[in-house]
């Protein structure tokens, strides 16, 4: 059983939404990703921490919205992330990352696998950046919340009840 | 007494709503309805009416100039939205607490309701499927049956679980196994004893089998369709998770593809937010169980 961090201060992401800090007191958290895609990124030697919470793959389904709201979208909120997350000190070759979500709901729908597709296009970002996956908790029938403290970089997710370090 | 039988009898321990929306439902039915019954009605309720001139002149209206009365509201918005309102209104303090079973911290259920109504809303206004008037309000009250549900789904959750884990079932396929009724037969029942249109209490009775409607229903397959989309999107899924399932009668009879219905999503969750802000609530929260 690991322990759900709880800090002074838990910084909420929110649907659509990113957050960085190199606060070390602070817990960055988000809540119920079903086919939602979460992913972390710390960088130990600065103990600099993001986490971002997109709910679909490709910005081109709605390129205004993108524009407003661009972490709503794996391709264009994960850029984002490392961008927001350099500008604190991290370091790409140092950046440990982290994901969770992609969870999917019951049946073989080919044609509506959002989860999945989320996954795959963050594949592709880490790819292209050389940058492989430490730790996952992905797919299946879940809803799960997801933290990751800073001072630390541990990364906690949540789902059915139960908690698993990633 | 059968657990189905008790469950029922449970229906009838939830406090009455406020008679303003059952009896606009009822004189809306007429179609040469008279305009001032309906300012009537609602006028007779202070609480109401404040609540409906509240959300009337929140930004998710577009809120461009001030709408001081009932009348002004429906010259604005039409009557239908102003249904749409006195129903958000009635049914707020009901829907809008921490649910049993789904695990669901206070505020999520509701968030849920008004995220559904939406999405349907938009969806039946996207696809030009004619269902504008119900969609709304028959996705606000759809889960409305798990309020009174929740106590039994918590004590037999376990044997739900692994009933719909064994054979791949829905969740609510799994409670009409274990419990002889699923969440979605009870709101029908409470929306029954409350005297809601029939339109709205189908859909809720049939939001996870919408094929089983003979012809298809239009307000039925708006809120299945929004209802799965808000439980991927992260809004009010419990404990049970995304244990539901998609009708692909449906997605093909509306010629739905996934970019379709991204848009949707990218749409409403903006509208979601704005329309939530008037309760002060969000979406999950540090008592979130899953």
């Amino acid at each position: 059983m690991v322990s759900t961090p709880r800090a002074m201060g838990n910084v909420r992401v929110d649907i659509s939404d990113m957050k960085v800090s190199n606060r070390v007191g602070d817990v960055l958290v988000t809540y119920a990703l079903g086919s939602c895609l979460g992913v972390t990124m710390y960088d130990p030697v600065v103990r600099v921490a993001g986490m971002i919470h997109c709910m679909l793959p490709l910005s081109k389904v709605d390129p205004a919205k993108a524009a407003k709201m661009p972490y709503m979208f794996v391709d264009t909120g994960v850029p984002a992330l490392f961008k927001a997350i350099s500008e604190l000190g991290a370091q790409k070759n140092r950046l440990v990352v982290k994901v969770a979500g992609c969870g999917q709901i019951l049946g073989d729908n080919k044609l509506f696998k959002i989860g999945e597709r989320n996954y795959t296009v963050l594949r592709k970002i880490l790819w292209k950046n050389d940058i492989l996956i430490t730790g996952e908790h992905v797919g299946g029938n879940f809803s799960r919340t997801v933290f990751i403290e800073v001072a630390t970089g541990r990364v906690v997710v949540r789902a059915s009840g139960r908690e698993i370090g990633i | 007494m059968n657990y189905r039988e008790m469950i029922l009898a449970d229906v009838k321990t939830l406090p009455a709503i406020s008679t303003a929306a059952l009896q606009i439902a009822d004189v809306l039915k007429d179609p040469d309805v008279d305009i001032k019954d309906v300012i009537r009605i609602v006028e007779y309720d202070p609480g109401m009416t404040a609540n409906v001139l509240r959300m009337a002149n929140s930004s998710y209206f577009g809120g461009s100039y001030h709408i001081g009365s009932i009348q002004q509201a429906i010259v604005r918005l039409g009557i239908d939205k102003l249904f749409d309102l006195v129903a958000v209104s009635a049914t707020h303090e009901v829907i809008d607490k921490p649910i049993a079973g789904y695990e669901l911290p206070p505020g999520e259920l509701w968030y849920h309701s008004v995220a559904v109504a939406i999405t349907a809303k938009n969806l039946a206004d996207s696809l030009g499927i004619m269902a504008e008037d119900t969609a709304f309000t028959a996705g606000l009250l759809h889960d409305i049956g798990k309020v009174v549900i929740g106590t039994f789904v918590e004590k037999d959750f376990d044997k739900i679980d692994a009933t719909a884990k064994a054979s791949d079932l829905s969740f609510e396929t799994a409670e009409r196994k274990i419990l002889g009724i699923d969440h979605a037969e009870i709101g029908y029942a409470v929306l029954d004893m409350w005297k809601f249109p029939d339109k709205i209490t189908r859909a809720v009775r049939f939001h996870h089998r919408p094929e089983d409607i003979q012809g298809g229903a239009p307000e039925v397959d708006a809120v299945h369709i929004s209802d799965i989309l808000c439980l991927m999107m992260g809004i009010g899924p419990g404990r049970e998770g995304l244990q539901y399932s998609l009708s692909e009668e449906i997605l093909s009879r509306y010629l739905l593809t996934p970019p379709i219905l991204e848009k949707i999503v990218s749409h409403s969750i903006d509208d979601m937010k704005r329309f939530a802000e008037l309760f002060g609530i969000q979406s999950g929260g540090d008592n979130y169980g899953i």
